[in-house]
């Protein structure tokens, strides 16, 4: 999983903001979002994103990925995060 | 309309301006005082055939179309050519795509009619692709700090910022203020010394600042069109955002931190029509996040019945460090 070239974003606080370069569309993510997208580009998979997350959060990594994978897969919709060839 | 007029230089969104057609209000901010920003625009009367060569509309992009109370706004962009934008009400206005130059071809108005777009619209184009981003906020000055009074159309900015004013806060702008990052501050430029308030909020204010007589110009749609007396011609590093709300359910007027999203108010607060190009949408990112970064976010509410006067108090108070 990655942020496309065209996706720029700025993270405050509990929140993040990211701008699609190509659409002009600004677009919002809470703290937990917030959460998701750094450990996403920090560990690259949603496997290893989860594990990181779940040990931060005190809570299992199956709960962890079930809600990421939702959220990726939103994310991915909006054309603000792609997956990798080699990613399933 | 020609240009006919004995040349005049002024400054306003931190912007150098030099005109040579009457511009009541705009061309009176002339300030010895001012520190001479680096950034020049030139204002000229043309014709519509002329700004047609400079701006092939066949070639061009539609950043905005819009039709608000029966009149059509539209905004068309080149590469080459810059940015028209064109009014039903006030006229055609070509902006260079450098922001250096305007070409003002404005309908058959008082001067001080058309002005008002070329104040509230084309000038912060010009600010903007010169590196400035205008924000839809009035502001003052309070002990060197400006305050930026933001909100939706109605919610007095305005007259907010007027009463500070007539309390001796240094009025900056109204409803655009153009910032920038300068170092670790977020710094806001006087804008233009000119403003549009309804009689019962003028009669309020008594007319006046301490700087001298709200000058009127003329009216429309209910307001009267004024030359503010004096105007704080220096900029000044935001010291704190305020966004107004009105509130039916609110018992009494409250000033608290601004909870939730900051996006919204700020992003939303920008000239966001023209941020096509990548570099100028991450610039916007950018100023917008340094904002939220370096200065205090306060939500202000207000119930119903409760006046402008009251509102500013309450900023003022706020700013000062009181309860």
């Amino acid at each position: 999983m990655r942020l496309p070239s065209h996706v720029a974003h700025r993270r405050l606080a509990d929140e993040t903001v990211l701008l699609n370069l190509e659409s002009g569309m600004y677009h919002g993510l809470d703290g937990v979002g917030s959460d998701f997208l750094q450990a996403l580009e920090a560990h690259k998979t949603v496997d290893a994103a989860a594990a990181a997350l779940a040990h931060t959060y005190g809570v299992t990594g199956e709960r962890v990925r079930g809600d990421m994978l939702k959220f990726c897969e939103g994310m991915k919709q909006r054309g603000l995060l792609v997956l990798d060839d080699d990613e399933h | 309309m020609t240009n006919t007029e004995e040349p005049w230089t002024a400054t306003a969104f931190g912007l150098e301006i030099s005109g040579s057609f009457p511009a009541p209000g705009l061309q009176d901010q002339v300030s010895p005082d001012c520190s001479g920003p680096a950034r020049r625009v030139v204002l000229r009367m043309e014709t519509s055939e002329r700004l047609d060569r400079a701006l092939v509309e066949a070639d061009a992009t539609s950043l905005y179309d819009r039709e608000m109370a029966g009149a059509r706004f539209r905004i068309l962009w080149t590469q080459t050519g810059g940015f028209l934008l064109e009014h039903d009400h006030y006229g055609r206005f070509w902006v260079s795509a450098e922001g250096s130059q305007i070409g003002c071809v404005p309908r058959e108005l008082d001067d001080w009619r058309w002005q008002r777009f070329l104040v509230g619209q084309v000038l912060p184009l010009a600010a903007l692709l010169q590196g400035l981003e205008p924000l839809h906020a009035s502001a003052v000055a309070i002990d060197g700090r400006a305050i930026l009074c933001m909100g939706a159309s109605g919610s007095g900015k305005t007259s907010t910022a007027l009463h500070m004013a007539s309390a001796g806060a240094d009025l900056m702008t109204d409803d655009v203020a153009a910032i920038e990052v300068e170092g670790e501050d977020v710094v806001v430029h006087p804008g233009a010394p000119l403003t549009s308030l309804n009689a019962t909020e003028l009669d309020r204010l008594g007319r006046e600042l301490p700087g001298g007589p709200l000058r009127p110009l003329g009216a429309e749609e209910g307001e009267i069109r004024l030359a503010v007396p004096a105007l704080r011609c220096s900029s000044a590093p935001v010291g704190g955002v305020y966004v107004l709300t009105r509130r039916d359910e609110a018992d009494h007027l409250t000033v608290e931190p601004l909870a939730g999203s900051w996006t919204a108010v700020l992003l939303g607060a920008t000239f966001n029509a023209y941020a096509q190009r990548p570099g100028r949408l991450i610039s916007q990112l950018d100023v917008c996040t340094r904002l939220a970064e370096a200065v205090p976010l306060w939500r202000v509410e207000a119930p119903p019945g409760s006046g402008a006067a009251d509102v500013a108090h309450a900023i003022l108070q706020r700013a000062s460090g009181g309860a």
